[in-house]
């Protein structure tokens, strides 16, 4: 054990000793992508998802590390600009005492919790705004001073004893991706003190005051018009006396940054990224591989598991009908799921993945923002529609980074109506590439035109207020395959657990209605619908009904289904547009109000067959 | 003029940003009176990207209106 004063001495009497035994929470705050998730990570081994793009953590985390209990925190950059929310979290993570009681708080009677402020080496100037504001406010600070490996890359020197001297807080230098171990973490958590207060406000005579009072002070008008810029040239100066940059500073990345930037290079690029997803999913993936596995599944699998159930139970009887039947436990269940889902899951969050991790992604952004603008969107929501392919359930949760409840509201209509997610769309784009690729374009073409109009519509008739783009673009970086293959392995066995669970259940509620009759009931009462609207065989009933619980698990059964192309069409546009699973549906619950949700549900439901009906007239 | 005005690879001093809670929003990245940025893209009715040392910040278009600068080289 170090204690920082006493050399790690075990004398309960010393006041490092007492301090270290009360220290119990230690919380990552820092910037958007600064790397607090990364530390953290490192610190706990546990796994918060780390991307390269501003607000990838919407929620907080916590692990142990040691005998203390780790926060990672979604990026701020300074607290009285951050949500009502986020304040109260920050308070109560650091003092460990429930919002109600923070009004009658005193900081001299807190304990407890200490910030580990994380900082981006590349900029401090910006970056030590929200280190400077913490000490202000009087938490406990330590400074992590992360990416230090770009920093001596492009030849930045930091002289961090003249920022200690300057802030009054301890800086360590480090960097979380190349999972840099010359620090030592419980140091860090030890050495977190009060600095020094910004001249501005220590001239005033602010410190003696209590916390609520400066909290208050950072959100009034004087705060904002008096401190903040001060706090702002302040800090600059610091960064100007203690960073030295050597060399042009520009590389390679941002050469790259340039050119996906600029309007015409940058569409270009976009293209062919998209181009590329689709050539490595569609041929690939969802056409080469699946075939290769359901092969496997197909030929030697099943027919495996059917002479075991057959050596005890003739074909025809109830159970081997259950387990080996058109919709078997056994048999159809593992087939689908390792067959043709495993692939297509772990290729396509491959991709993903590493879209991420580059910092592409805000890019992407930027490009768009113009676009989205039309539809009430900041280019923001961009980030979400591509999430959205990946799933759905986690692109609703990823609007959180979207500012105003009006946006996130469109953009979540525009997740559950139009975005198919990646489990569908594999399949999706396997029955296309063999369908040939005018009914691509008609597919793709309907699905586009159907964004635009309903994002028009929503923009005009959603309540509330619109709050334009305002976005940090990360530095590009390579993306790194341990991260990568992390984050998709991590991705591919959550799904595979919750798949295997409701595939089985479904699969096994199918049969039972199948055997025992209730599948030609539903079929019927569903006819209406299927054959006379969308001029589908009424056994797509079913299908639907599985694509309520699982998107994918209703889709899959298109592969096995003779239907007429233009029928094809329709079922594949009316289920991408036909409301998301079930876990989407939860999600959706809690992030809007039950009106909301239920609104988004019920709309996508009548318009998927409105707009079915209307392709299926076209046949 | 405003930050739409402005042209790529101009550099530009900020000289006000309007007081409403959209332009406000951009005063916490450092975008305030009396700073220097270089622009690195402008789009026709769209954001424009400013950059600083290692920070590149894009501001939509509607909060680029409320910004007054000087371009300064």
């Amino acid at each position: 054990m170090n204690c920082i004063s006493c050399d790690g001495c075990q004398n309960t009497a010393c006041p490092s000793y007492s301090r270290h035994e009360k220290v119990e929470r230690a919380v990552l705050v820092g910037n958007p992508n600064s790397g607090k998730s990364a530390l953290f990570n490192n610190l706990t081994h546990e796994y918060s998802r780390v991307s390269n793009f501003p607000g990838t953590t919407v929620d907080i985390h916590h692990a142990p590390f040691r005998h203390y209990t780790i926060y990672d925190m979604p990026g701020i950059y300074s607290i009285q600009n951050s949500t009502r929310e986020d304040k109260s979290w920050l308070r109560t993570l650091i003092w460990g005492i429930d919002d109600s009681s923070i009004e009658n708080f005193d900081l001299k009677s807190a304990h407890g919790g200490v910030i580990l402020n994380v900082i981006d080496a590349k900029t401090l100037s910006k970056d030590l705004f929200l280190t400077q504001q913490l000490i202000d406010l009087g938490f406990d600070v330590a400074v992590i001073i992360n990416f230090m490996d770009d920093a001596k890359r492009l030849g930045i020197v930091i002289d961090v004893v003249r920022l200690e001297k300057i802030m009054g807080v301890k800086f360590f230098p480090t960097s979380a991706l190349s999972e840099d171990k010359t620090i030592d973490f419980e140091t860090v958590i030890m050495s977190a003190k009060k600095g020094n207060i910004l001249p501005a406000l220590a001239r005033q005579k602010y410190i003696g005051e209590s916390f609520p009072d400066k909290l208050a002070l950072e959100t009034s008008e004087k705060g904002q018009e008096e401190i903040f810029p001060a706090r702002t040239k302040y800090v600059e100066r610091i960064a100007e006396e203690c960073v030295m940059t050597a060399g042009s500073g520009r590389d390679i990345a941002d050469k790259i940054s340039d050119i996906m930037l600029s309007p015409v290079s940058g569409i270009i690029t976009m293209v062919l990224v998209l181009a590329a997803l689709f050539l490595v999913v569609g041929k690939f993936v969802a056409g080469d591989l699946v075939d290769f596995m359901s092969g496997i599944m197909n030929d030697y699998y099943v027919p495996f598991i059917e002479k075991i159930v057959f050596s005890f139970t003739p074909p025809k009887s109830f159970i081997a009908r259950l387990l080996t039947g058109d919709n078997g436990i056994l048999t159809m269940m593992p087939a689908i799921v390792i067959g043709v889902l495993l692939p297509l899951i772990a290729g396509f969050n491959l991709f993903l993945a590493i879209l991420e991790d580059s910092g592409y992604l805000p890019r992407i952004a930027v490009l768009a923002d113009r676009f989205f603008t039309k539809f009430g969107l900041s280019g923001k929501a961009v980030i979400s529609m591509i999430l959205g392919f990946g799933c759905v359930t986690l692109a609703i949760i990823s609007t959180r980074v979207l500012s105003t409840k009006r946006e996130r509201f469109i953009a979540s209509f525009l997740l559950c109506f139009i975005i198919p997610c990646m489990a569908m769309f594999g399949i999706i784009i396997g029955i296309l590439m063999r369908m040939g690729l005018i009914w691509g374009i008609l597919y793709f073409g309907i699905l586009a035109v159907l964004f635009v109009i309903a994002g028009k519509v929503l923009n005009r008739f959603s309540p509330g207020t619109r709050e334009p783009l305002v976005i940090e673009l990360p530095r590009l970086r390579m993306p790194r395959p341990k991260n990568i293959l992390k984050k998709t392995a991590l991705e591919v066995t959550s799904f595979m657990k919750e798949s295997i669970v409701i595939f089985s259940i479904g699969a096994l509620a199918v049969s039972l209605l199948d055997v025992c009759g209730g599948l030609d009931l539903l079929n019927a009462a569903l006819a209406p619908i299927m054959e006379g609207l969308l001029k589908l065989p009424r056994e797509m009933s079913v299908v639907f009904i599985m694509n309520l619980i699982r998107r994918e698990m209703g889709t899959v059964q298109l592969l096995s289904m003779q239907l007429t192309n233009i029928q094809m069409l329709t079922s594949l546009v009316t289920l991408s547009l036909f409301v998301p699973c079930i876990s989407a549906l939860i999600v959706l619950l809690k992030e809007h109000s039950k009106a909301e949700a239920v609104f988004i549900y019920v709309v996508c439901i009548v318009l998927a067959f409105l707009v079915g009906g209307a392709v299926a007239l076209f046949g | 003029m405003t930050l739409n005005q402005v042209k790529k690879g101009q550099i530009i001093e900020i000289l006000d940003v309007d007081d409403n809670d959209n332009c406000r929003s951009v005063l916490k990245m450092g975008l305030s009176k009396g700073h220097r940025y270089s622009i690195e893209q402008v789009y026709r009715h769209g954001p424009v990207v400013l950059s600083k040392g290692y920070t590149h910040i894009a501001v939509g278009y509607s909060i680029a209106k409320g910004i007054k600068v000087e371009v300064v080289s």
